[in-house]
């Protein structure tokens, strides 16, 4: 491996892409967008149906020739157009890409081998998949007699195959069933913990919320905004709005509160007390504990904070999902 | 090397596991050759020839007709012969000057001959031309006796006299090349090269129809973000296909020897020809196949193609008997160059190396071919 050194202390990213655009037409599916993502690190790229998610997927991982951008792939400077850059490389696309009347082995085996894995290894490692897919018992049956969730999985299962530096998963959720859905969730998850860095596309906020340590939201082809979960959450300026509820001293507690650390409004009637908190997940625990300071026996606590659609709204003007 | 086997074997696989295509592999190629059986009998058969006219001369040359292996059906009426033959019901019609036909030593006038548009008419002339032209030149000989003097009786009986002493010189007039050309062939012979050339021609286009559904699937496109090239990809694709044709190609071959008697020629040229014409025919499907998106369009345009391209070939009328700008055009086809190999190996007895240049040809679209499927093939993933 060429491995380009960027930094001197840390790790260099298995992906960093700049200024990547791509014009159909007169169209820009995507216009000049630059991330990085950090070995072990989960990053998403959150954005509506037709925000150039795919298309970008498409030239990192060498389908589609990019009209300008830089893309560096597991050190390798010229990106996938080199064969060995891709051999760093798993993709679960958006759509199936398996055989249907080849068995899950069978397509298992038939993309082993085009990554170059020896036959003797190939066969176990093929063993060691279909167990982390759950499709041991059910490898010799033809792939199209499936359920979505099965292929799904097999479709993961192929990206998997060649222990990828990289794994990029094109919405995988897209269109199965809850059950398998958190099947699908879960085994990210997994993944993740294992130190497999992932590029993870969705439009679903809760997914991107719940597993990328970072996450690029697009629009249009653009990235319109960039950072951690909380990050982004700050760009909208909107604090948490947490309702106390209970008995005893609220008119006090009310009144402590309202000077408490991280509070920037507070209101109350008899038994609830409105706050407005700048980060409400930090504060939470000081304020309960000066609520029972002054005599308020708390028995509800809602915390309601600003999501990822919400800042989505506040940077677009639109909502995530149409 | 691995990787083109992975993709040659998974190719195979898929295409056996679709069991109608055993019928394709093993049934039709034998169906095909039942069907030519058939269409020119077990016993050699030049072609049916209808003859106008029940004279002398009409008899005369019906006896020339049928030793070159014509069957010879006689007419009173001249139309009704040629509407046979534009049914395709019988060969060619020849119509004789009527002095001629009636006996009289008179060989002034036209003999008319009809042929049908099939390659059994267009063969059948070429016996005929030969019968009359031989009958002609007994006529001018006896001619020329009987006006030094001989007796007309004299001069036949010494004719028919040579014939039995044998051997007989048989003489072929420089120019004519036609009467040459199919001396040493069986009828059978050449049909069964065409449709040979036809059927898996026509059956390896369809190959593009797998190409364009691999891409349907996707599968297309995450084998080219594994660390293969385009190129690999598509001879992968290319081999399977070409093993497929391999079987029809060299199954018909088999088949025809045994079941009808169809001499093949040397075995090593031959199997060297039918394995570059299945390259060929394997490349032009792959280019089919990653210039369109529409599995049912480039099932047409296969068979569109297929039929065109056979015709231009020679595999349905034999190319000697193309006019000069149709013999260029018919150079763009693969058929043309398998078809002039065959003819090579058939009917002069030749061998590999008499055939290297139609080979090299075939080698040639190959190499066309498969790069250009493999260029085609890098735009079409870039399609939505
Ligand atoms: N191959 C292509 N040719 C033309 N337009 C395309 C192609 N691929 C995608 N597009 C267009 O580019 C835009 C981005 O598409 P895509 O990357 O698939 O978005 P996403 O994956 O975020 O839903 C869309 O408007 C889409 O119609
Ligand atoms: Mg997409």
């Amino acid at each position: 491996m060429t491995a380009a050194m960027s930094g001197s202390n840390t790790a260099p990213p298995v992906l960093s892409v700049n200024g990547l655009t791509k014009a159909f037409g007169s169209r820009r599916a995507v216009d000049d967008v630059s991330f990085e993502i950090s070995p072990g690190e989960t990053y998403g790229l959150l954005g509506p149906n037709g925000a150039g998610k795919t298309t970008t997927i498409s030239m990192i991982a060498g389908l589609l020739k990019p009209d300008s951008g830089h893309i560096r792939l597991c050190g390798f400077e010229d990106g996938p157009t080199r064969r060995e850059a891709r051999a760093h490389l798993g993709l679960v696309p958006q759509d199936l890409a398996i055989y249907p009347d080849l068995t899950a082995r069978e397509n298992l085996v038939l993309f082993g081998r085009l990554q170059g894995i020896p036959r003797r290894r190939l066969r176990e490692r093929a063993d060691e998949v279909l167990d982390v897919i759950g499709l041991s018992d059910r490898s010799g049956d033809l792939t199209k007699e499936y359920s979505g969730g099965m292929k799904r999985r097999l479709n993961i299962g192929i990206g998997l195959l060649h222990q990828p530096d990289l794994l990029i998963l094109d919405e995988p959720t897209v269109g199965v069933d809850p059950q398998s859905r958190n099947a699908i969730l879960e085994s990210v998850e997994a993944l993740s913990r294992e130190g497999l860095a992932l590029l993870y596309t969705t439009h679903y906020m809760e997914e991107a919320e719940r597993l990328c340590d970072r996450i690029g939201i697009v629009d249009q082809g653009s990235m319109v905004a960039e950072g951690t979960v909380d990050e982004l959450l700050r760009i909208t300026g909107e604090a948490d709005a947490v309702s106390l509820s209970g008995s005893g001293s609220v008119l006090e507690a009310t009144r402590a509160l309202g000077k408490a650390n991280g509070v920037v409004a507070a209101s109350g009637d008899g038994t609830t007390i409105s706050l407005t908190v700048a980060d409400a997940p930090t504060h939470l625990a000081s304020l309960l504990a000066t609520a029972a300071r002054e005599g308020m026996a708390v028995t509800d606590v809602d915390v309601s904070r600003p999501d990822l659609e919400d800042v989505f709204l506040h940077l677009t003007g639109r909502a995530l999902r149409d | 090397m691995n990787v083109v086997a992975a993709i040659a074997t998974t190719a195979l696989r898929r295409y056996f596991r679709d069991r109608s295509n055993y019928f394709f592999v093993f049934l039709f190629p034998l169906l095909l050759i039942l069907v030519l059986g058939l269409q020119f009998g077990g016993i050699p058969n030049m072609g049916t020839v209808g003859l106008i006219g029940t004279g002398t001369g009409a008899r005369e040359l019906s006896e020339e007709l049928e030793q070159r292996d014509l069957t010879v059906q006689h007419f009173d009426d001249a139309d009704e012969a040629r509407d046979l033959v534009s049914r395709g019901r019988i060969d060619v019609a020849i119509e004789l000057p009527s002095r001629w036909a009636e006996g009289e030593r008179d060989l002034s006038g036209t003999v008319r001959i009809t042929p049908s548009s099939f390659a059994k008419g267009q063969a059948a002339t070429a016996a005929i031309r030969q019968a009359v032209a031989s009958l002609a030149d007994r006529e001018l000989a006896l001619g020329s006796l009987v006006s030094d003097g001989v007796d007309r009786k004299t001069a036949e009986h010494a004719f028919d006299r040579l014939d039995s002493v044998g051997p007989r010189l048989s003489v072929t007039k420089a120019g004519d090349r036609m009467e040459n050309e199919f001396q040493n062939l069986g009828q059978f012979d050449l049909g069964a090269a065409q449709q040979l050339a036809l059927f898996v021609f026509l059956s390896a286009l369809t190959g593009a129809i797998p190409l364009i559904q691999s891409r349907e699937l996707r599968v297309t496109q995450r084998e080219l973000t594994t660390p293969i090239s385009t190129l690999q990809l598509i001879v992968g694709e290319g081999l399977g296909r070409i093993a497929i044709a391999l079987v029809q190609g060299l199954y018909i071959v088999a088949g025809t020897a045994l079941l009808f008697g169809v001499s093949w020629g040397d075995p090593i040229a031959t199997a060297a020809t039918v394995t570059m014409f299945c390259g060929a025919s394997a490349g032009a499907g792959l280019v089919i196949g990653a210039l369109m998106d529409n599995v049912n369009a480039a099932a047409g345009t296969s068979v569109g193609v297929g039929l065109v391209t056979a015709a231009l070939g020679g595999s349905m009328m034999p190319i000697e008997f193309f006019p000069s700008g149709l013999l260029v055009i018919s150079r763009v086809t693969p058929h043309h160059w398998a078809y002039r190999a065959f003819a090579t190996i058939q009917r002069d007895g030749g061998g590999i190396g008499d055939v290297l240049g139609p080979l090299g040809v075939l080698a040639a679209m190959i190499f066309v071919l498969i790069p250009l499927a493999s260029v085609l093939l890098r735009r079409a993933v870039a399609r939505p």
